[in-house]
């Protein structure tokens, strides 16, 4: 974990840069108006003490006829003035936080909705929400407290060390010894709490997931009757988190009267020689017990200096996390030139209206990762309204195709056509907006039936909706249910099986009404009545619509009028269901074994 | 509420000399904290000021023995090096009372971690099937950690205040009680003021609390759901959508801080007029002669060491509440009935023969809403049975009841002619493979999932069974073979190949008896056949059943099931039930009207071929 180091904090200076650039130089206002608060809560604090200096210094050289209401009335007046510009900078501090909070997400959030899904491909879902949740926090949380704390506690230092010094600059510089070695037991400290700590947290993260598998692979590990070696191996790791969590502790029970030590080595020594010069009459016994006060009060902006420097250090680890992430460019976006004309024709709407008569796959390979194509010189045009059926083995490219009509890739040599045009010259939003996709593994959102379905086309009308449902003949089935189309969806649409899912994402496709539809394995899980049932109402879903199915189902692929038999990223038999029989090769082999 | 708390005290009672160390070192620990400041101040009285006259007491014999007044202010090092030392003691004790607790509190922490995790290993089915796993997830890891949070800072800050105030405020009073007495004149105030505002802001700490998950499931959602958004180009909807979560998590995280920097700030004003008060009276009475300037001095340093630690105990004490949510939630887990074991369990041998029988069984998962009613069949061993049947028919049931993840409630299901009740569930379990609907792989690597229930395999054997569920070849396309981690860190797997790993793992168990839950869904009908065909050679023996909707699985068996209802509807070979009108000759109907469609194909295709037949 070399990134989290001491020595790495200022050198990745473009990190902080580029931050302060998009975050804080937006809020400019409030960020100076915080430092210049903290200055003066740290100024007001040093002063405290000078007042109590000499109310004692008043009432040795006056006894009884010390006059004190003065001094009631100037610390009265500081604590009223203290008290209200803590007010002040919790509230702009927090106001900072908040703000760049909400920007750092705003950014993070809509940025990951222009990447690709080859970004996706590198990245698990639960990485990128640490970088949403937990680090968009981290950062905005450390860097406003963080700057309020090290603008208050230098001044109030400084302020500290300046009184020190015109009282007494000997005693004074005496006493700042201990600051170096007060910083450098802390920085020290904290270090090695941070690096215990995150021990701790990565231990705590791996029993976690072994909870999340003793719990949802409970009845897997039931029937394996594994229950005694997973809790051989759990209890090593909570062995593990014992073990980690006591050294944790310890370490920060051990800075806490370190750092104390040192401070109480400066109060015994402004005793020792403070007192020698009081007793020599060099001191007053007020400035004594200034001093003695003020040696303790270094340690306090000492530590929230130590603490805010590792706390950085942290914030850097995160914040290099989330700027990497913004600064990924995405691979699959509008042209510039291409953005920047619909800018001044402000054509995009126009478009959508544009209606597809061919598409066509021009020379196109691809491949997910280098030297492994998936697609090899692919070539086939495809006239608007037909239906293609993709054929073949797992990992033959068949979904590959589809997503390179959706665009969710690009090809990496070669083009793909739309009315004799590349697609990367055509908006990416139009050419979305007009597909319909149903997957295998269907996705819905938490909200009701109705709004999952609405998702295809958010002005649809209920009627709309029904009627999409009822294609799709998954209407029965909701209206059996207790709140028919109001229904809530769980998270994860855990209260439905994948068939159900599945008609649901199929009703959603259709009410989107694309002009080009998609479907990977979209009826697999459905059982084989209903899966009847759809064929039949399926040749009106695709009337008038370019579709690409891919499916085992051959009763799905029949109709199709084109159907292709991929092998290896490349078409192997082309045509349509008799004429590929008639060809007695892969397909009829294919068709052969669906009835045995 | 209170018996929740039982588990804690029973955890706490066996760590007692840990606690009762951790109190004493911290009593002690007080009492050098209070010693600082009066080192000082017997400094100040006794030795700097030059009048001082020396007093008969304990004080006195302390200085006469470390060399009286006059050698002490010659050399007031001794002073210095005095509070150095007490500051020293002070801090070792306070990391004693830390080792005492940490260790006390850890390994109290390792129990309940350790006892939860048991104990969601040996819940019945029966709990799973109606909790949120999310939720339960929770309360094993962030009640765990709020718990924790709560022993390892509250209790102990609670502790520390509570012992710092009983062990100082006498000392104060002895040294002067008007003095005392003005000290805590507005620590009341303080103490109830901060337990008010954290009381009441209680609310809006749990509005943040929900407004930050509501975002959470947002991002979530969105991210894993990026293909159905892209699909329909709806990131604009999906960025309002996130921005309404935004913009409330940030308007009341911010108002959340507005409360709190009202509190700060007005109990900032008290505390500093708590000083205030002390050094303007104090001085006042310093000039009259009632108290020395040392006692005023000291006075001055008990009572910011005592205010500012106060002010904080409102929101510990506050805190608590959760700490007592949180451990009845992990209570509610701890407290339910694990999987039931027979008294005295018959001995199955080694290897069952696999003859299953059910008679008259009935079940439901709801009493009001029984799923099996009164079924009855039998299967002989290493018969091969496919069950059908229409969703919600009963079928995985069943096998569950057989799998006894579910107790039967009437009837009875014998294996081997022998009773299931009387029977120890893990041996049922390792007497029989079975396949769930949903395969379920675990975050290790390949190798480790298939030799999952069967851990000293060979390597031999896990390949063996991997060829035969026709994974072999996919797996060793992996980069790294056999070591693939799959999972959320690792590879992940399309819905058939997770099929066949979960195949031969079972494969590797060679069970007597053998369950596929539509476990081939996933799979294309070509490899379906590959692996029915080499259950059949290798497996051949063992008792199979089928659950399946696909007729080719039905082509497969020696007999098959069709369950209506909860009840055995038809029961018979392919052939004869194809003869007889019902679910089975529909099924047929729907796939042979595919397959006229399909001869009519042929005709077309080959018309010359005609005339041949």
């Amino acid at each position: 974990m070399s990134e989290f180091q001491t020595a790495s904090l200022f050198e990745n200076k473009g990190v902080w840069k580029q931050l302060f650039v998009m975050f804080l130089l937006p809020q400019k206002k409030r960020f100076l108006l915080l430092i210049a608060v903290a200055v003066i809560v740290a100024g007001i604090e040093a002063t405290f003490t000078i007042v109590t200096k000499l109310v004692i210094d008043e009432v040795v050289t006056h006894g009884k006829d010390a006059y004190l209401l003065q001094y009631a009335f100037i610390y009265f007046g500081l604590t009223v003035s203290i008290s209200v510009s803590v007010f002040i900078f919790i509230l702009l501090a927090g106001r900072l936080s908040t703000e760049m909070m909400y920007h750092l997400r705003k950014q993070s959030f809509e940025h990951l909705q222009k990447l690709s899904f080859s970004f996706y491909d590198r990245h698990s879902v639960g990485w990128l929400l640490a970088r949403i949740t937990s680090d968009c926090e981290r950062i905005a949380r450390i860097i406003a407290w963080g700057t309020l704390d090290l603008f208050w506690a230098g001044p109030m230092l400084l302020g500290a060390l300046m009184v020190l010094l015109v009282l007494n600059w000997k005693l004074a510089l005496t006493v700042m010894g201990i600051i170096p070695v007060l910083l450098v037991v802390s920085l020290y400290f904290k270090n090695l709490i941070l690096e215990s700590s995150r021990r701790v947290r990565r231990t705590n993260s791996l029993l976690t997931a072994t909870y999340n598998e003793g719990i949802t692979g409970s009845q897997t590990s039931k029937i394996l009757v594994r229950e005694q070696e997973n809790f051989d191996e759990f209890k090593v790791s909570s062995e593990e988190m014992h073990g980690y969590s006591i050294t944790n502790t310890l370490q920060a029970s051990a800075y806490f009267p370190l750092v104390i030590v040192t401070a109480s080595i400066g109060t015994g020594v402004a005793l020792w020689i403070g007192g020698e010069y009081v007793i020599g009459g060099l001191m007053t016994l007020g400035t004594l017990i200034a001093f003695i006060t003020y040696t303790r009060d270094f340690s306090e902006p000492l530590l929230h200096i130590a603490e805010v420097l590792t706390n950085l250090q942290q914030a850097q680890a995160c914040a290099e996390r989330i700027l990497g992430l913004l600064n990924v460019a995405p691979e699959i976006k509008d042209s510039a030139e291409l953005t920047e004309q619909m800018r001044r024709s402000k054509t995009e709407h126009v478009k959508n209206n544009l209606r597809i008569k061919e598409i066509e796959f021009k020379n196109t390979f691809f491949a997910y990762k280098q030297d492994q194509p998936v697609l090899k010189d692919f070539n086939i045009k495809i006239p608007a309204g037909k239906t293609i059926a993709l054929v073949g083995p797992t990992g033959s490219g068949k979904s590959t195709i589809a997503n390179l009509i959706c665009r969710f890739y690009e090809p990496t040599k070669g083009e793909i056509l739309i009315n004799g045009i590349d697609y990367r010259k055509r908006s990416l939003k139009w050419l979305q907006s007009n597909l319909g996709i149903v997957l295998q593994t269907p996705f819905l959102f938490s909200g009701t039936i109705e709004s999952n379905i609405q998702y295809g086309n958010l002005t649809a009308s209920k009627q709309e909706i029904v009627d999409a449902a009822k294609m799709v003949h998954v209407h029965d089935l909701i209206m059996a249910m207790e709140n028919g189309y109001k229904t809530e969806v769980e998270e994860g649409g855990s209260n439905f099986s994948t068939g159900q899912k599945q008609l649901l994402s199929f009703a959603r496709a259709i009410l989107a009404d694309p002009q080009i539809f998609v479907m990977d394995e979209a009826t697999s899980a459905v059982d084989t009545h209903t899966e009847h049932l759809i064929q039949k109402g399926l040749s009106k879903v695709l009337e008038n619509r370019t579709s690409f199915i891919i499916a085992h189902r051959l009763s799905t692929i029949r109709s199709a009028d084109t159907i292709l038999v991929i092998e290896e990223g490349e078409i192997k038999e082309q045509g349509k269901h008799e004429e590929l029989l008639q060809l007695k090769g892969k397909y009829h082999d294919l068709y052969q074994t669906q009835f045995i | 509420m209170p018996h929740h708390n039982q588990i804690l005290v029973t955890l706490i009672k066996t760590r007692k000399v840990s606690y009762a160390f951790s109190i004493l070192t911290l009593v002690l620990a007080s009492f050098f904290a209070f010693t600082i400041p009066y080192i000082g101040k017997i400094s100040i009285d006794r030795i700097i000021d030059q009048n001082a006259e020396p007093q008969a007491d304990y004080v006195q014999s302390v200085i006469d023995f470390l060399g009286g007044k006059s050698y002490l202010s010659e050399n007031l090092w001794i002073s210095g090096g005095l509070i150095l030392l007490t500051t020293g003691l002070y801090g070792l004790f306070m990391y004693l009372k830390d080792y005492f607790s940490a260790s006390a509190c850890e390994s109290l922490l390792r129990e309940l971690r350790n006892r939860l995790f048991h104990q969601i290993q040996h819940l019945p089915n029966t709990f799973y099937s109606g909790v949120d796993t999310g939720d339960l997830l929770q309360r094993c890891t962030s009640d765990i950690d709020t718990l924790r949070e709560f022993l390892t800072h509250q209790v102990m800050n609670l502790g520390r205040i509570v012992i710092l105030v009983i062990v100082v405020v006498p000392l104060m009073l002895i040294q002067d009680v008007k003095m005392t007495l003005i000290s805590l004149m507005l620590v009341p105030l303080v103490v109830i003021y901060a337990l008010h505002f954290f009381g009441k802001i209680k609310i809006i700490f749990r509005k943040v609390d929900e407004a930050e998950g509501e975002l959470t499931t947002i991002v979530q959602e969105n991210l894993t759901g990026i293909r159905v958004v892209r699909a329909f180009a709806r990131q604009d909807f999906e960025n309002m959508k996130f921005e309404n979560k935004n913009k409330k998590y940030r308007d009341l995280n911010y108002q959340l801080i507005q409360l709190l920097s009202r509190f700060w700030s007005i109990s900032d004003l008290m505390c500093f007029s708590q000083v205030g008060l002390v050094l303007i009276a104090g001085s006042w009475m310093v000039g009259q002669e009632m108290i020395t300037m040392g006692t005023f001095f000291a006075f001055l340093i008990y009572t910011s060491m005592l205010i500012w630690p106060l002010r904080e105990l409102g929101k510990e004490l506050n805190e608590t509440g959760k700490a007592v949510v949180a451990i009845g939630r992990i209570h509610e887990i701890l407290e339910q009935e694990p999987e039931l074991q027979p008294q005295k369990a018959l001995k199955l041998p080694q290897r069952i023969k696999g003859e299953i029988e059910f008679r008259n069984v009935s079940f439901g998962y709801d009493p009001e809403d029984m799923i099996l009613r009164n079924l009855s069949f039998k299967i002989r061993a290493g018969e091969t049975v496919a069950i059908l049947g229409p969703t919600g028919s009963g079928k995985s049931t069943l096998i569950q009841l057989l799998l006894r993840l579910y107790d039967y409630q009437q009837g009875s299901i014998l294996l081997d002619n022998q009773e299931l009740k009387k029977m120890n569930r893990s041996e049922i379990r390792s007497q029989i493979g079975t396949l769930l609907q949903e395969p379920y792989l675990f975050n290790r690597t390949l190798g480790e999932n298939i030799k999952f229930g069967k851990k000293d395999a060979s390597d031999q054997a896990m390949v063996e069974s991997a060829k035969m569920a026709s994974i072999h070849q996919t797996i060793l396309a992996f980069e790294h073979g056999y070591k693939t981690v799959i999972g959320e860190r690792g590879v992940s797997l399309s819905g058939g190949q997770r099929q066949r790993v979960t195949l031969s793992r079972t494969f590797l168990k060679e069970p007597p008896i053998l369950i596929l839950d539509d476990t081939l869904s996933a799979v294309d009908t070509k490899t379906e056949q590959k692996i029915l065909e080499a259950m059949r050679e290798k497996h051949g023996h063992s008792t199979t059943l089928m659950i399946t909707h696909r007729i080719s699985c039905c082509l497969q068996s020696d007999r098959i099931l069709v369950l209506k209802d909860g009840t055995l509807d038809q029961e018979g070979t392919h052939e004869s039930l194809l003869r007889v009108p019902g679910f089975y000759q529909e099924l047929w109907n729907i796939q042979m009207g595919q397959k006229e469609d399909f001869q009519l194909d042929l005709q077309k295709s080959f018309p010359r071929s005609l005339p041949k037949e």
